[in-house]
């Protein structure tokens, strides 16, 4: 009998905790609700941003090749972080991170185009040496027939020297 | 977006053009309903995008350009190993 009320007892205990827990619960789920609707959350952008940039900085064609255009492409990065820090104004700093992701394309294309320069120049000079042996070869070959067409001569000639 | 038109960005970029150029219109959009926090951010978004459609032209064309160098001086080097067996 004894144990019996001491189950019961227990159970509607067990029962209590349960409740409390599950209503703690429910509380701090809608303040995290609504501690999220009074801070905006941290742009999406923001981060593609900062990514696209730590990826052409490690990227040594890019970082050899388009510095200037590297440096203005992590300014803008800046630009949208402070700007976020500040006064966390989504519409003006998912705009600033589309900015910053367009600044990094551009430094990619930056160092696109100085690459295919540089193999121009390379190019020409491969061209100038490739046109300057084939003229010596050309110069050499009239050379030897001159010769071997004076030796012709000379051998069908008597008294010739 | 007058400097990308100029530039070789119609042939090599033209997406990039055009995204500029609607959002030009776009900003101009905003300025005549007096948006101008809109107009702004719109036509940074459009300058930097002719800038991307330029460099992006400037890229393609330096690249094209070395490219045709590149078969050219493979013609000139096989015409000159030719001539050298020719002449052997």
């Amino acid at each position: 009998m004894d144990s019996k009320g001491d189950r019961t007892m227990r159970r509607a205990l067990r029962k209590y905790v349960l409740l409390g827990l599950a209503m703690s619960t429910a509380v701090g789920m809608s303040l995290v609700g609504l501690g999220c609707s009074t801070i905006p959350a941290r742009p999406v952008a923001l981060e593609e941003a900062r990514t696209a940039y730590a990826q052409a900085q490690q990227d040594p064609q890019v970082a050899t090749n388009a510095p200037v255009a590297l440096r203005e492409a992590e300014e803008a990065v800046r630009r949208a972080e402070q700007t976020w820090e500040k006064d966390k104004n989504v519409r003006e700093v998912q705009n600033l991170a589309a900015v910053a992701k367009r600044r990094v394309e551009v430094a990619r294309a930056a160092a696109e185009k100085k690459m295919a320069e540089d193999e121009l120049a390379h190019l020409s000079a491969e061209r100038e040496r490739v046109l300057l042996d084939a003229r010596t070869r050309e110069a050499e070959r009239a050379q030897r027939e001159a010769d071997q067409a004076y030796q012709q001569v000379r051998s069908v000639t008597p008294g010739m020297r | 977006m007058k400097q990308a038109d100029k530039s070789k960005a119609p042939e090599y970029a033209s997406l990039e053009l055009y995204t500029a150029r609607e959002q030009l219109a776009a900003a101009q959009q905003a300025m005549n309903r007096k948006d101008y926090a809109e107009a702004r951010r719109l036509a940074e978004r459009a300058m930097v995008n002719a800038q991307l459609a330029e460099a992006m032209g400037e890229a393609a064309q330096a690249r094209q350009a070395a490219t045709e160098l590149q078969h050219s001086v493979e013609d000139l080097r096989r015409e000159a190993d030719q001539q050298a067996l020719r002449s052997r």
